[in-house]
């Protein structure tokens, strides 16, 4: 069952619905859905009479009707099916329906609502979409599945994911969405990970991708995933909730008609695919000549670089290092094309989940465990998740009891390092290396004596190691890390009356995430152990009192909500790094610190209290009115602007009712409004000192780079949506128009000052910044009959984003500098009047006719520092097509995005190291190059220039000079995110085999760039970068890989 | 059911209260009040990050040519952005200035533990006037009478003419208000251990430099000012040297030590070498100057070598490691010092003083030229035989007809180490004599005389930046300072 009903529901739907006349023969059977399981309460009607009954709570029925006549099987949530009688028995199978009229969700506070009485757009993804494919992180699975939904992962393992919904809103601060799960909220923050993408050669605390923590989340326990965009879905979450809220209700018990057991086990496959196009035509050097000729009269490869500007690799016999010890050995000097590709190997997914449920009338329960295991494509990376699920729901007379209870240990090894970190694999590889290397040779990364064998050393015992060995990183310098996270809930609910209920429900989300790196004695670098652990702990009290009425008056309904809730949340962060080096080989130690060893200790609390209060009045099933009002206390403001309020009100009409059409199914029209309030980060109302590592036995105090602000006041989020729902020829196609607006003013964030000042950043509220968008989604049936069908659902999207103003005397906002270089530069900025976070990069000068201009050595000369273009997209869009033959359904979503750019520091450095193929093509080394531009003639005008450049090498590694020509990429893409072929056993296949039902399916994803802007390697989605704000630049990464891979699901 | 409802009522007035709101938003592992040594330990190891770190200091290390720069060679052409250095100077001043702060404030006397409120204020004073001269002599008019003041975001640029007037009154007023017989800071004083006399000697020989520096714009003022301090309590020995040391331990270590545990990039360069050989009839094997060991290693025959200045990135791979001449070994060691002023240069201070006929005799040039020499020797550990052979040789000797070169060079090469100063004794001497590498950028035409202005103030203090660099007729590289026309 998909969707979740309550029994008293249904209880009276059957009543309304039994009534019995005298019929000439009895037929009974069964009502079951597709997976064989019993469906209770199906309303069952002999066609064009006013006799119906109802199955019960094991899905049996009994009617009297005639031979030849049609029974109607009807259920929300299914397709409506007409079977005519041919005897006393019938069985029959139910299908799911995703696009019914009826359809319920679950809103905020978990609250199941008619889909047809919401004011604002929802969006719901089922559970079966989520779990397909053995992908680990929830969120990547929802990408192309919702209207206006962006999401962008690393693609690392264990990786992070960012999702914004309707685009960004906060300059400074988390624009990411408030996830709940069974209506408690959870943690999503990416530690550290901020940096992911830039950490700098040492950065030794910030290039690991650990991943956003919401992908703790087990897709296999998911029942459904709803998206509630816009501020007017969320006002009842509170301030977090003001970027939208991912709701995720888990799966619970339900009576089975077997042992309620369900098992399901997929294995992928995931291989790296999208590799850079390196040249292969030069090997290691500076020059196209052998610098240094050996007494032997043969050449010896130059290591004192880790660039390929060298000898044309023309098979000659050269003295070469790959590993060799002193002197070397003789060999070809010939490329080595997949030296980069034959590093990685083949990663494995294996997921296996079983799950024990059934349930009565009284109450249900549902156990699950699942396991995870993921071995990267990098060697020595490992990702193993164990999941465990309980969910117990019990009722007495007027008491029901309910309570989720999820532990989930994760363990992870070998995540990449990301950025212009040394130990970068990729930065190793594809930058700072010479093509001709034999990646076979390097396998053998340790010597006897435990030192590293690289191609790079110096000194005359070859110990100075001067470039890592990839496999010694990847065995020798790897991160290894530990999660403990228990989620869950216990709600106590209590009828008063009919329709009143008071329920007090206490969540938890609590972890320690422990974090370790290393670096082995025997690096290029200094040797090192860190260790970082987060504890981290929210707890929510709600206590909530609710009026359900849908027969307040004939034609009224009424819903009201009164609810508190307190919220505190804490972290705590130990870590530990060692300095100077380790004194001991291979123990990974504090202890084991040359230097005394760096601790540090922070800690973080917040606590929020809050009243609520929301009311739904509907009229007639035609007219619906809802009113949410909020008031909240936070810790983080000061004490005269700690409180604040904010409401909403949304209002809907199904015009449909007034309009007599045999075309128009269905046809609603909602408008809504809504405000949310924002508090911000703990202790920011007034400065301490920070305390320094001390320094030869002297502690050391410094005072804070941002000043903090003691009379700091809530942001507000104002937003307005309206949209337009139409189902057109029998539910045939499906129309979902959405238009939205939100503003948000005074901005609480840390805006730059002048240095001179004695602080850098000061803590202000300023700026707003306006989203405006629209979202469509289309679904049609193209085909049905009985044993074929052909379903489209196309979700499309697209959001305008302007900063409107910033703080006075600020017209641009720097987010990062992400390059600088003599007179180039790149940034990310958001100025006024521009859209929030655009990439600015120098560009080429140009003369008054707009031709490039080129300086007398035959280089081109830097211009402006200008405007390329929003990270973020102008539109996105996902196509499902589902096709079905009988008991196939295969099925494929192509995700689109149109816009965006990127900054590629990785494939500009790569340019620079004359590893890449355009340094290379068409013998450009060789016969030199002239710049396509002109050149001053000395008297003011520009001659169309002939110079060619004065050095090849150098014209290459000039290019970094104007990026904004060169290196910046629109990131547009086409992809084939997923595809699944699915086979459905049918239950005569089965036949006496203990099991109720079978699946098996063949699942892909990330499959293919079906489309791109971009030279190979660099996937328009590798810029991103953890889930912070920081996006736009790509340095380094790893391979795109795709996954393929079958599942078999099992019931018993 | 009424059981219930009182239930339900009372957990939610639980969840309603906000007593202990300002306390939880207190971070309860953050000092709120520290001994004022912890932040003198912590401005003095910032400053010496910049004095010997690897972005001004390498910077000015090129620019007055003591060094060379090999394999990336940005900076040594003139191509590089200085953003970094901007920030970490007006970086170092946040400590110093709540040392003021808090010695004058209301509770001024709970900090009177840690020394005589007015000692530790004339220190912080001491440290600011060294950090603005660097400053303003780094890129002219700058942020100075309106910086560091909370209700002021965007500070004006005063003019290097007054900035300099207020440096020359900032160490008077310090050293007036030193009390040498009452305690200085107790503990965190890195440089002098809390020994006021020593405190005092340095504010007036840097008052001596400063005053020095407007030799060319403002004889008559710099004349009053370099007499005044040179009259003064002065350095008297090295013993006196404003130097601080690094610590032996990687967190504290000298940059540079870190930086030649994997990286040589760094040389010691040609025309330093070249200079220090033209004084007498020194060779790459031979050096006549005993300091060139001191200062060079020998390269793999044994020979001082220097590497080149300014060449193009590519051109510095025809150049060998191993043939050239890296900085000693004593230089990149961990816990080698940084040298803020040393006795030496207070000596040619006053030989140039003499010779001017500012201060005592004009013939007393040629000794106190000797005695620095002799200084400088000392301060690198030369033996008392070498330096006095090096004074003998004839072409040491000092030459009052050509005193500005002879003062110049001996001055530079003492200075070596001290980039920043090295490049502004020769901006004010024009000796030595430097070439201007032909593979510079096209971002200079000469050497640079000066930084170019933080891109970062553009955006937050923009219409106070245009006003400088209207002031100042420009924002390049030649664009030079008030005291360098």
């Amino acid at each position: 069952m998909r969707k979740k009903i309550t029994f008293s529901f249904l209880v009276f739907f059957t009543a309304t619905f039994s009534l019995l006349f005298a019929q000439s023969i009895t037929v009974s059977g069964k009502v079951s859905d597709d997976s064989g399981n019993a469906l209770p309460g199906v309303n069952i009607q002999v066609k064009g009479t006013n006799t119906g009954t109802a199955s019960d709570f094991d899905g049996n029925y009994e009617i009297s009707a005639s031979q030849g006549d049609v029974l109607i099987f009807s259920f929300l949530g299914f397709k409506t099916k007409e079977v005519t009688i041919t005897g006393t028995s019938l069985d029959v199978n139910l299908e799911e329906d995703s696009s019914q009229l009826d359809e319920v969700v679950v809103t905020a506070l978990g609250i199941t609502r008619e889909k047809k009485s919401l004011g604002y757009a929802i969006q719901e993804v089922n559970g079966d979409d989520i779990n397909k494919a053995s992908e680990a992180n929830v969120v990547n699975t929802l990408a192309g599945k919702v209207a206006g939904i962006q999401i962008q992962g690393t693609g690392n393992i264990g990786g992070s994911s960012r999702i914004l919904l309707r685009g960004a809103s906060s300059l400074t601060g988390n624009n990411q969405p408030l996830f709940v799960v069974d209506g408690v909220p959870i943690d999503n923050t990416n530690f550290g990970s901020d940096t992911q993408a830039y950490g700098s050669r040492d950065d030794i605390n910030g290039n690991v991708d650990y991943g956003n923590a919401a992908q703790d989340i087990n897709p296999d326990d998911v029942a459904t995933v709803t998206v509630l965009k816009g501020a007017n879905a969320a006002a009842l979450y509170g301030s977090r909730a003001a970027n939208g809220v991912i709701l995720i209700t888990t799966k619970k018990g339900k009576k089975s008609n077997g042992l309620g057991v369900d098992v399901n086990y997929g294995l992928s496959l995931e291989s790296a695919y999208d590799f850079p196009d390196l040249q292969n035509e030069y090997g290691g050097g500076q020059s196209l000549d052998f610098a240094n000729i050996g007494t032997d009269g043969i050449p010896i490869q130059n290591v004192s670089t880790d660039e390929s500007w060298g000898p044309r690799l023309d098979g000659r016999l050269v003295r070469q290092w790959d590993g060799e010890g002193d002197g070397g050995e003789v060999r070809p000097w010939v490329a080595h094309p997949d030296n980069y590709k034959d590093f990685f190997n083949t990663g494995e997914i294996h997921k296996t989940n079983v799950a024990v449920s059934n349930g009565d009338e009284n109450g249900n329960y549902r156990v699950s465990y699942t396991n995870l295991n993921h071995d990267g494509i990098v060697p020595n990376s490992n990702i193993n998740r164990n999941s465990f699920n309980l969910n117990l729901n019990g009722k007495i007379n007027k008491l029901s009891v309910s309570t989720n209870f999820n532990y989930i240990n994760t363990k992870g090894m070998g995540r990449p390092k990301g950025g212009g970190s040394s130990d970068n694999l990729t930065y190793n590889m594809v930058i700072w290396s010479q093509r001709q290397l034999d990646i076979e040779r390097l396998r053998d990364y340790e010597r006897a004596d435990g030192s590293q064998r690289t191609w790079r050393t110096s000194g005359l015992d070859r110990t100075n190691v001067r470039a890592n060995n990839p496999f010694w990183l990847a065995n020798k310098d790897f991160q290894d890390d530990e999660k403990n996270r228990f989620i869950g809930n216990v709600k106590v609910q209590y009828d008063l009356t009919e329709h009143i209920n008071a329920s007090i429900k206490y969540g938890f989300d609590k972890y320690d995430d422990r974090r370790r790196d290393r670096r082995a004695i025997g690096s290029r670098y200094t040797p090192y152990y860190i260790s970082k652990i987060f504890n981290f702990s929210e707890e929510n009290i709600d206590a909530l009192l609710q009026y359900n009425n849908p027969e307040l008056t004939e034609d009224l309904s009424l819903i009201i909500n009164l609810g508190a809730n307190k919220m505190s949340r804490t972290l705590e962060t130990n870590s530990g790094a060692t300095q100077g080096g380790l004194t001991v080989d291979n123990i990974y130690s504090l202890a084991n610190s040359v230097d005394p060893a760096f601790i540090t200790r922070e800690l973080s609390n917040k606590e929020t209290n809050s009243v609520y209060a929301s009311s739904s009045l509907g009229y007639k099933d035609l007219l619906y009115l809802d009113l949410t009002a909020r008031n909240d206390w936070s810790s983080t403001l000061p004490k005269d602007n700690w409180s604040y309020f904010y409401p909403s009100i949304t209002g809907s009409i199904i015009f449909s009712k007034l309009i007599e059409s045999e075309k128009l199914s269905f046809g609603k029209f909602r408008l809504g409004w809504a405000q949310v309030g924002n508090d911000t980060g703990p202790y920011r109302l007034s400065n301490n000192y920070i305390q320094g590592s001390p320094v030869g036995g002297n502690p050391i105090f410094f005072l804070p780079s941002t000043l903090n602000n003691a009379s700091l006041k809530p942001e507000i989020t104002t937003s307005f949506e309206t949209g337009i729902e139409l189902k057109l020829f029998n539910n045939r196609l499906g129309f979902d128009l959405t238009y939205y607006t939100g503003n948000t003013t005074d901005q609480i964030m840390p805006i730059t000052v002048s240095e001179t000042t004695g602080f850098s950043r000061k803590w202000v509220n300023a700026g707003e910044i306006k989203n405006s968008g629209i979202e469509v989604q289309l679904t049609g049936t193209i085909v049905k009959n009985e044993n074929f069908s052909w379903d489209i659902g196309v979700n499309w999207a697209k959001n305008d984003n302007e900063v409107v103003e910033l703080a006075e005397g600020l017209d641009t906002y720097l987010m990062s500098t992400f390059y600088t270089s003599g007179p180039a530069i790149v940034t990310l900025e958001s100025r006024v009047g521009e859209p929030f976070s655009s990439i600015y990069a120098t560009k080429i000068a140009r003369d008054p006719d707009g031709n490039k201009i080129v300086d007398s050595n035959g280089y081109y000369v830097s211009g402006e520092h200008a405007f390329i273009g929003s990270v973020l997209p102008d539109w996105t869009s996902g196509i499902t097509n589902t096709i079905s033959y009988k008991n196939f359904t295969l099925s494929a979503l192509i995700d689109i995005q149109q816009g965006g750019v990127f900054f590629g520091r990785g494939y500009q450095t790569a340019i620079y190291a004359g590893t890449i193929d355009i340094t290379a093509a068409n013998g450009v080394r060789e016969n030199g190059i002239v710049a396509e531009g002109v050149m001053e003639d000395g008297s003011g005008g520009y001659v169309p220039n002939t110079t060619p450049a004065a050095s090849v090498d150098q014209y290459f590694r000039l290019m970094r000079r104007n990026p904004g020509d060169f290196t910046t990429f629109d990131a547009s893409f086409v992809k084939l995110r997923e595809m699944s072929l699915q086979y459905s056993f049918p239950t005569k296949a089965l036949g006496k085999l203990p099991i109720n039902s079978l699946n098996i399916s063949l699942v892909g994803r990330n499959l293919a760039i079906l489309s791109r802007n971009t030279p190979n390697g660099y996937d328009p989605e590798s810029a991103g970068n953890a889930s912070g704000n920081i996006q736009g630049r790509e340095y380094g990464q790893l391979p795109t890989a795709r996954t393929v891979g079958m599942n078999i699901k099992l019931s018993f | 059911m009424k059981k219930i409802l009182i239930i339900f009522i009372l957990s939610v007035s639980i969840i309603g209260c906000t007593n202990d709101f300002e306390e939880l938003n207190k971070d309860p592992l953050k000092a709120t009040e520290v001994p004022t040594p912890t932040l003198l330990t912590a401005a003095t190891q910032s400053l010496i990050g910049i004095n010997s770190g690897l972005g001004y200091n390498k910077t000015v290390l090129f620019y007055s040519q003591q060094w060379a720069q090999r394999e990336t060679t940005t900076r040594s052409q003139y191509g590089l952005n200085v953003e970094g250095d901007w920030s970490d100077f007006y970086g170092v001043l946040p400590e110093i200035m709540e040392i003021i702060k808090l010695n004058t404030g209301e509770d001024s006397a709970s900090y009177s533990v840690y020394g005589k409120n007015e000692n530790q204020i004339a220190v912080a004073m001491i440290l600011r006037a060294w950090v603005f001269h660097n400053i303003t002599d780094t890129w002219g008019n700058v942020p100075y009478s309106e910086a560091f003041n909370n209700e002021i975001s965007s500070p004006k640029y005063d003019k290097q003419e007054d900035i300099y007037l207020g440096l020359l009154q900032e160490l008077k007023d310090a050293s007036a208000l030193i009390d040498t017989n009452a305690s200085g800071f107790t503990s965190g004083d890195l440089m002098y251990n809390g020994d006021m006399s020593k405190w005092k000697a340095f504010a007036n020989s840097l008052r001596a430099r400063i005053a020095m520096r407007m030799s060319e714009v403002n004889p008559s003022l710099a004349q009053s000012e370099v007499a005044d301090a040179l009259g003064s309590s002065v350095f008297s020995s090295n013993a006196d040297n404003a130097v601080i040391a690094f610590q032996n331990e990687e967190a504290n270590a000298n940059p540079l030590y870190i930086e030649f545990l994997t990286q040589s990039w760094t040389f010691v360069s040609e025309p330093l070498i070249d200079l220090m050989n033209s004084y007498g009839s020194g060779t790459a094997t031979n050096p006549s100057d005993p300091r060139t060991s001191k200062y060079a290693d020998p390269n793999v025959d044994g020979d001082f070598i220097g590497f080149p200045y300014g060449l193009a990135t590519t051109d510095t791979f025809l150049y060998e490691i191993n043939e050239r001449s890296l900085p000693s070994e004593m230089t990149r060691a961990i816990d080698f010092p940084s040298y803020i002023m040393t006795y030496s240069e207070l000596l040619f201070i006053k030989a140039e003083a003499e010779q001017r006929g500012w201060f005592g005799a004009v013939g007393d040039a040629a000794m106190s030229y000797e005695q620095a020499i002799n200084a400088s020797m000392e301060q690198w550990g030369v033996d008392a035989s070498n330096i006095s052979s090096y004074l003998a040789l004839a072409d040491v000797q000092y030459n009052a007809a050509n005193w500005k070169k002879y003062i110049g060079e001996q001055k530079h090469i003492a200075l070596y180490f001290q980039g920043g100063n090295a490049w502004s004794e020769w901006r004010r001497l024009d000796f030595p004599v430097l070439d201007f590498p032909a593979a510079a950028s096209s971002n200079a035409s000469e050497i640079p005389r000066r930084f170019f202005y933080a891109s970062s103030e553009a955006s937050v203090n923009g219409t106070n930046l245009e006003q400088a660099i209207n002031d100042m007729g420009g924002d390049t590289f030649s664009t030079r300072m008030w005291w360098d026309q």
